[in-house]
């Protein structure tokens, strides 16, 4: 390694360029980057949820339904204003280019089924705007009897009506130069255009809305926030410095990895999903530790011996540093690789390329940062020059002085500073247990944002923007002619609709009981399925006399052998969820089974759940596995278990306060939340590393345990502290997002970072102490 | 001014009523209260029977009038015969009937004030059961300080602003008065069982009670007051400063020959005080002060210069609200300062009392009984009232309870030893 | 074992039962979780609604009182003022509270009694303490009790008058807690469709079953979910407390002087 570092050191500047340009090669690949929002991404193909998900589009079409809502307080919508303004939104959102033209659905589009003297009749319910008092009647009449529409496109209470727009799929919509946003857009656009001087209220929802904008919205918060805490970020580091070389190197260090990782990434042709804004983010908390750690010592170096020349002391400074940064990237490396198995792919991607990152941090931070330190020329405080010779590094300024004398207390504290650490950690330990899972597309949006009002409103007023749907699949042709397999249909319906967070449902069970009420004198008690598969026979040839032969695309095939229960749900949260999902799947086995029926569960609100918790579950393992696989690295580079041990021990104190300050802040585990946890284990290790081997190469220098670990403290851990506090500084204006999802991305990178900080000055040294660990004062007895 | 306050209610009372009158209701009581002295000489203490109103109206959104008037005939003086003591005819006229008005204000709600104009009450004060704050109103004392403040004290013709605004984010309230009614404390008749004792003189010397000449509505005696109040971190808090009239007269005393002249004479006097509460757990503090700047005092000369004095005295009290599974308990402590004093003030340097209220209910509240006693630590008498109520239903209460007091017979309270009394009340309120 | 080997003893096992905790969190709701969404439970940002009191005890002797109430919301704090109207007795009695979210702070209350003509500060400490004879304690008539000053637990769901609802299990944390809120164990109902605590059960401190308080009719208002008629029993003594609730204003905008010393001594006038 010598000689590397005497080669960089001899040609700086043929360094410097080549570290450029090989950068810049990498980063002109950024152009090619495409963009994944799709969150199905997140599921493997070939997910049992994906193939149901994906048969259903393709038997019945998408459940991916735009919500808009329009509200009548005044008087409810039965007046004739309301309901041609009604008429003219649906002709409006029909047109708008990406929506399925003949799949928007409103009390405008929707055909009404009843009886006549010699049949039955299939019209409108609406034709024309009734202008008299009589014709609103019968249409609010005809929309009640109707029970499925009831509360479906028109709230029961009369106050709201429902436009559903049906969004073309992710492909086709990519063809035509558009996106889920895109059409959101348009949809909002023509809804506040119509909603100009009208006294109803408009709202739009849906989960290609919470999805589309989503990812956008926090994209748009991270490109203006981000830039703030990289100002801030830059800020301290001048303060820390007092130089532009302090501010420069680091910073340098880390836009050249993030450029580098992501111009790999598009190199390779793997799109950016949502948890690509991680990338930066990660590697902006991670990768200055490097470059910092080298000016660290290297500026320790120049006060301890002002009059050697520059080579020498950048050459001794590399000499010293080279292992622990190559050490601290690798495990760092390893650690986000261990995402690699977690069956997610943007997930997977997102550990890869902040693995790359890292490691080509640590390749800039090699090459880069020792040529630029030989070109600048260097210059210590005189006054700090003056201190540190008088009275040695540990009283080279404040934060030296006070560190130093927490070395000192800690070292004769040892037994109290490890009680006082159980302590702490045990009342984490309660804070941790208050943790638990939930999350929802809505809930990371702010509370009051336009998109949380409207979709408690929509999801108030109506059946529930969310679905789940059955498939089910009977074992002939014409199973759902047959009247015991409708009537289950029905049951499970009317049991499904109890549970809490079912708003309603609809299936063909449901138009097969409207026709033989409609058949029966329109009787109510007659709005149930008939016994004889005959009669269910003969309604639908009547009704294909008069209907359109789609007219029940939805929810039943062509040859009546698979059928579409849609389920709406009222939201989307993991908790209500997972009851539903629960009570549903009961209500399936007890109802189809005896029928020897196949069914499965589909429907965005299912694959959201399914996402979730494929994410929550993995969580565990991903925390064992990516902890465990450190301390194995950990322990094979520095050829010693008890050091694998030791580089453990910050990283859990800062996993468990982590977890402590998510259950007292009320931070659950989501997709977000959870990812956190990783960066909180990699940092933890990267000052674990530092510090022992700090430790260790002063007792080889001067064997006396009890005087090293101050003067440690004084240095290194000064270091760690100015790293923390600089990304802490940096990440705390993240707090001041419009953004849930980034708010807590603030809190919980700044507590990783403190936590791990204060475990490694604390704990660490006095396990030490206490345990003298072999791998560091070899051959002395304890 | 019995009659110009009953003119002024029914005035205010009918005139906006039928002029522009919205709402308006009427509520009150009626209420029998009898009570029986069970020591010295026996016999019935009143037999009233009470008519208490509560007019109201609302004469536009933010014009209301607020009216309160109280009257009562007392039987007990047709049942008593006379005597020559505390039952002569005139001191018979002065408890058999009694017609007032309380209150009779209009009240505008502004935005950020209220401003209240007519006949009004207004409190000061944290304490209870003596007034150190409650300075404004003067007090009807025909029954020492045994019946409630609120009927007991005298409503004044005021005009009085409150003003409110946000400063730091704390609404701050200021209060601004004036009173042209200026008006002394009635005080029970002389020689009634309620009087005060007269100062004792020297065998021989026959007192002769001169008229005196009260403060009075004009220009010249007119009252002022500010007040300041606010909720800081917790406290509330207020500034008082009132320059008004000392309720109490001071004997001013002149021996000519063997006749000595007593004058009741009224000073004026400035207040300054405030008062704090805050809440601590189980317990509430509350505290006030008020410093009455030249204060006349009686003295024990016997000419007009030396038989009053004026100093500054400090009067402070602090009392704690203990609550706990149901019963409340209540110490005060009050204290009374003189600065400058002399051996021929006729008050100690330093006086007070100390007070105790035990209170709990049962039955949902329909039973609630307490006990309060306050003592006076400086002369060692004392007065007990143990009560019970009990609420038959939503309109009717009974109440029954017993006054008790103890001392030398010069004392505060000793000089009431022979007032014990037993009393029950029924009430109806609607 | 020397200090040293204890010290290490100790940190390992905080390490161990800290890394439990956290590998130990919960895919399913807890007790607390279930309280937290009651808590967050969209009951408008303000409300003025009228309240009628029916106070029976177990010989049928009625008494009934009519209220008017104001509510808004700071954030998770809340202020709100309460005027009796009827009886005439009670007339002007006025309550203003500051409810201050979780347990750091306690709540600021001021009671005017017209009796006396003065705001009297009152303590909020014995939330035990029932309201004005009604078989409500101060702490049963908050919105939620305070989630921090109980064990939570979610012992499973039931189906109460046809809705599903979960069952929460609330033990005050300390003795001194039992001792002031009265209770040693409460049953909470939720439903799960809106959140809301639509029955509770109470045990008194010795164990015995207390009180039984159940919602009687919800209501959607404004959109929002609202109780407006509940009941509470004491059946120890067989008296019990019926409300409901008319009138109801949703998100009026009340102005921050509705919660004022000011408004307490002025009392409620219908305009």
């Amino acid at each position: 390694m010598k000689n590397f570092f005497n080669g960089v050191v001899h040609w700086p500047k043929l360094t410097i360029t080549l570290v450029f340009l090989i950068s810049m090669v990498l980063a002109s690949q950024v152009q090619h980057m495409t963009i994944d929002t799709d969150t199905e991404a997140f599921i493997p193909k070939g997910h049992e949820a994906t193939l149901n998900n994906d048969r259903m589009k393709e038997i019945f079409g998408t459940p991916d339904l735009l919500w808009i809502g329009v509200i009548q307080d005044a008087g409810g919508i039965y007046q004739s204003h309301t309901l041609k303004l009604i008429q003219t939104l649906t002709e409006k959102v029909r047109l708008i280019p990406g929506i399925v033209d003949q799949d928007v659905v409103s009390m405008v589009t929707e055909d009404n089924i009843y009886g006549t003297a010699d049949g039955m009749e299939v019209e409108p319910f609406m034709e024309a705007v009734p202008d008299n008092p009589a014709g609103l009647e019968k249409l609010q009449a005809s929309l009640k009897a109707f029970d499925i529409y009831d509360g479906f496109i028109v709230a029961k209470d009369g106050s709201a009506v429902a436009i559903l727009a049906e969004l073309e799929p992710h492909e086709l919509l990519i063809e035509r130069g558009l996106d889920k946003f895109a059409v959101y857009q348009a949809v909002q656009t023509i809804v506040d255009e119509t909603a100009q001087g009208r006294s109803e209220k408009f709202y739009v929802a849906g989960l290609p809305v919470a999805e589309a904008t989503l990812g956008l919205y926090i994209q748009e918060d991270m490109s203006v926030m981000m830039p703030l805490v990289f100002l801030v970020l830059m800020i301290f580091l001048f303060f820390t410095y007092r130089s532009m070389r302090g501010v420069v190197i680091p910073m340098l260090v880390v836009s050249f990895s993030t450029l580098a990782a992501l111009g790999i990434m598009a190199a390779v042709g793997v799109p950016m999903y949502p948890t690509g804004t991680m990338i930066p983010v990660v590697l902006m908390a991670i990768g200055v530790a490097d470059a910092i750690h080298i000016l660290g010592k290297y500026y320790e170096l120049v006060l301890l011996n002002p009059d050697v020349d520059r080579k020498t002391l950048i050459l001794e400074t590399m000499e010293e540093m080279w292992r622990p940064v190559v050490l601290t990237s690798l495990t760092t490396a390893v650690g986000f690789l261990s995402f690699l198995m977690m069956e997610m792919v943007p997930l997977e991607m997102m550990g890869l390329f902040i693995a790359v990152g890292i490691l080509y941090a640590m390749f800039v931070s090699l090459t880069l940062v020792p040529a630029l330190l030989y070109l600048l020329p260097v210059k210590a405080p005189k006054t700090l020059l003056k201190r540190s010779q008088e009275a040695g590094l540990e009283e080279a300024g404040y934060i030296s002085g006070i560190l130093a004398g927490l070395g000192r207390w800690v070292s004769h504290n040892c037994e109290r500073t490890l009680l006082l650490s159980s302590v702490l950690m045990f009342i984490a330990a309660a804070g941790a247990s208050l943790v638990y899972v939930q999350d929802s597309y809505i809930a990371n949006f702010q509370k009051d944002s336009l998109i949380v009002k409207a979709d408690q409103q929509i999801n108030k007023r109506f059946v529930g923007s969310y679905q789940r749907n059955i498939l089910l699949e009977g074992k002939e042709k014409d199973a759902f002619y047959k009247p015991e397999v409708l009537k289950a249909v029905w049951a499970f319906q009317q049991d499904a609709e109890q549970v809490a967070g079912v708003g309603g449902s609809i299936s063909i069970a449901d138009f097969i009981r409207r026709m033989n009420r409609v058949m029966n004198e329109d009787r109510e008690t007659m709005a149930r399925i008939p016994d004889s598969s005959n009669l269910i026979a003969q309604y639908l040839l009547l009704y294909s006399f008069s209907g359109a032969p789609d007219d029940f695309a939805e929810v039943v095939d062509s040859d009546y052998r698979q059928a579409n229960i849609r389920i709406f749900c009222t939201s989307d949260n993991f908790i209500e969820g997972s009851d539903i999902e629960k009570e549903i799947n009961r209500l399936a086995h007890q109802h189809f089974d005896p029928l020897g029926m196949e069914w499965s569960i589909a429907g965005n609100a299912h694959i959201g759940y399914v996402q979730t918790k494929m994410i929550t579950d993995n969580l565990r393992f991903n925390m064992l596995t990516t902890v465990f696989t450190i301390f194995l690295f950990a322990w094979a580079m520095m050829r010693s278990l008890v050091a694998g041990l030791f580089v453990m021990v910050p990283v859990l104190a800062a996993v468990i306060l982590n977890f402590a300050i998510m259950g007292i802040t009320g931070v659950t585990i989501g997709w977000g939340s959870s990812m956190f946890t990783s960066v909180a284990i990699c940092i933890g290790v990267d000052y674990a590393i530092h510090f022992i081997y700090k430790v260790k190469h002063e007792y080889e220098r001067l064997p006396d345990i009890v005087a090293i670990l101050p003067l440690s403290l004084a240095t290194t851990g000064k270091t760690i502290f100015f790293n923390a506090a600089v990304v802490i500084a940096g990440f705390m204006v993240l707090l001041a997002s419009q953004m849930p999802p980034n708010q807590q991305m603030g809190l919980l990178v700044s507590a990783a970072m403190f936590s791990s900080f204060l475990a490694t000055l604390t704990v660490l040294p006095a396990l030490i102490l206490i345990a003298r660990p072999q791998f560091l004062f070899k051959g002395e007895k304890s | 001014m019995i009659h110009k306050s009953v003119f002024s209610l029914v005035t205010v009372l009918l005139f906006p009523l039928q002029a522009f009158a919205l709402e308006w209701s009427m509520h009150g009581s009626v209420k029998n209260e009898t009570s029986y002295f069970i020591s010295g000489e026996k016999r019935l203490d009143k037999l009233q029977n009470r008519l208490d109103l509560k007019p109201e109206a609302m004469l536009t959104d933010r014009l209301e009038f607020r009216g309160r008037a109280l009257l009562w005939y007392d039987a007990a003086m047709d049942i008593e015969a006379n005597n020559v003591t505390d039952l002569t005819p005139a001191i018979k006229k002065h408890y058999r009937t009694y017609i007032k008005s309380k209150e009779a204000y209009l009240l505008y709600g502004g935005d950020a004030f209220d401003l209240r104009l007519g006949q009004q009450q207004i409190v000061w004060g944290k304490t209870d059961g003596l007034r150190m704050l409650d300075i404004v109103n003067p007090l009807d004392m025909r029954e020492f300080l045994l019946d409630d403040f609120l009927d007991s004290r005298i409503g004044l013709v005021a005009a009085r602003l409150n003003y409110y605004t946000y400063l730091n984010d704390h609404e701050h309230e200021f209060e601004f008065i004036v009173i042209p009614d200026a008006r002394p404390a009635e005080l029970a008749p002389t020689g009634s069982r309620w009087a005060y004792a007269l100062p004792t003189l020297p065998t021989g010397i026959t007192p002769v009670i001169l008229k005196s000449e009260e403060p009075n509505w004009s220009a010249g005696n007119t009252e002022y007051g500010v007040a300041w109040r606010a909720n800081l971190d917790g406290w509330d808090l207020s500034l008082n400063w009132f320059y008004g009239w000392k309720d109490t007269p001071n004997l001013q005393k002149k021996l000519s020959g063997a006749t000595m002249f007593i004058t009741p004479v009224y000073s004026r006097m400035h207040t300054v005080g405030g008062s704090f509460s805050n809440a601590f757990g189980a317990f509430v503090v509350r505290a006030e002060m008020a410093v009455n700047i030249d204060e006349g005092l009686d003295a024990n000369g016997i000419t007009a210069a030396s038989s009053v004095a004026h100093h500054t005295t400090l009067n402070a009290a602090v009392g704690v609200d203990y609550t706990a599974n149901n019963w409340t308990v209540s110490p005060q402590f009050f204290v009374r300062h003189l600065t400058g004093w002399d051996a021929n003030i006729s008050e100690d340097r330093t006086s007070g009392f100390v007070s105790l209220l035990l209170a709990t209910d049962y039955l949902n509240e329909k039973l609630k009984p307490e006990v309060s006693g306050l003592y006076n630590w400086a002369d060692r008498s004392w007065m007990v009232r143990p009560k019970a109520s009990y609420e038959f239903s939503d309109h009717i209460k009974v109440i029954v309870g017993i006054d008790l007091f103890g001392g030398q017979s010069s004392s505060f309270f000793g000089q009431f030893n022979d007032n014990d009394r037993v009393y029950g009340e029924l009430e109806y309120t609607f | 074992m020397n200090m040293g080997q204890f010290a290490l003893l100790v940190f390992t096992l905080s390490i161990l039962i800290g890394m439990g905790s956290v590998l130990s969190y919960s895919e399913e709701l807890s007790g607390l979780g279930v309280m937290q969404q009651v808590d967050d439970r969209d009951d408008g940002d303000d409300l003025i609604q009228k309240i009628h009191q029916k106070l029976l005890d177990k010989r049928g002797s009625v008494r009934e009182r009519d209220m008017i109430s104001f509510r808004k919301d700071y954030g998770k704090d809340s202020k709100s003022i309460s005027y009796f109207l009827e009886p005439a007795n009670i007339r002007d009695t006025a309550l203003l509270t500051y409810d201050y979210d979780g347990v750091a702070k306690d709540d600021d209350q001021w009671l005017y009694l017209p009796a006396l003509k003065k705001v009297r500060r009152i303590s909020s400490s014995d939330r035990g303490d029932y309201f004005m004879g009604t078989d409500f304690t101060f702490e049963d008539i908050k919105q939620t009790p305070e989630l921090e000053d109980y064990y939570w637990t979610l012992t499973g769901s039931k189906s109460i008058e046809g809705h599903d609802c979960w069952v929460v299990e609330g033990e005050p944390k300390t003795d001194a807690l039992k001792k002031n809120l009265g209770y040693s164990k409460t049953r909470g109902y939720i439903r799960k469709d809106i959140n809301m605590n639509i029955r509770t059960d109470y045990w008194d401190r010795k164990g015995q079953e207390l009180k039984h308080f159940k919602i009687i009719e919800v209501k959607q208002i404004d959109g929002i979910w609202t109780a407006t008629s509940m009941m509470m029993e004491n059946v120890q003594t067989g008296h019990h407390t019926e409300m409901t609730f008319t009138d109801q204003k949703y998100n009026s905008g009340l102005s921050d002087r509705t919660f004022s010393e000011r408004m307490l001594k002025r009392g409620y006038r219908a305009k």
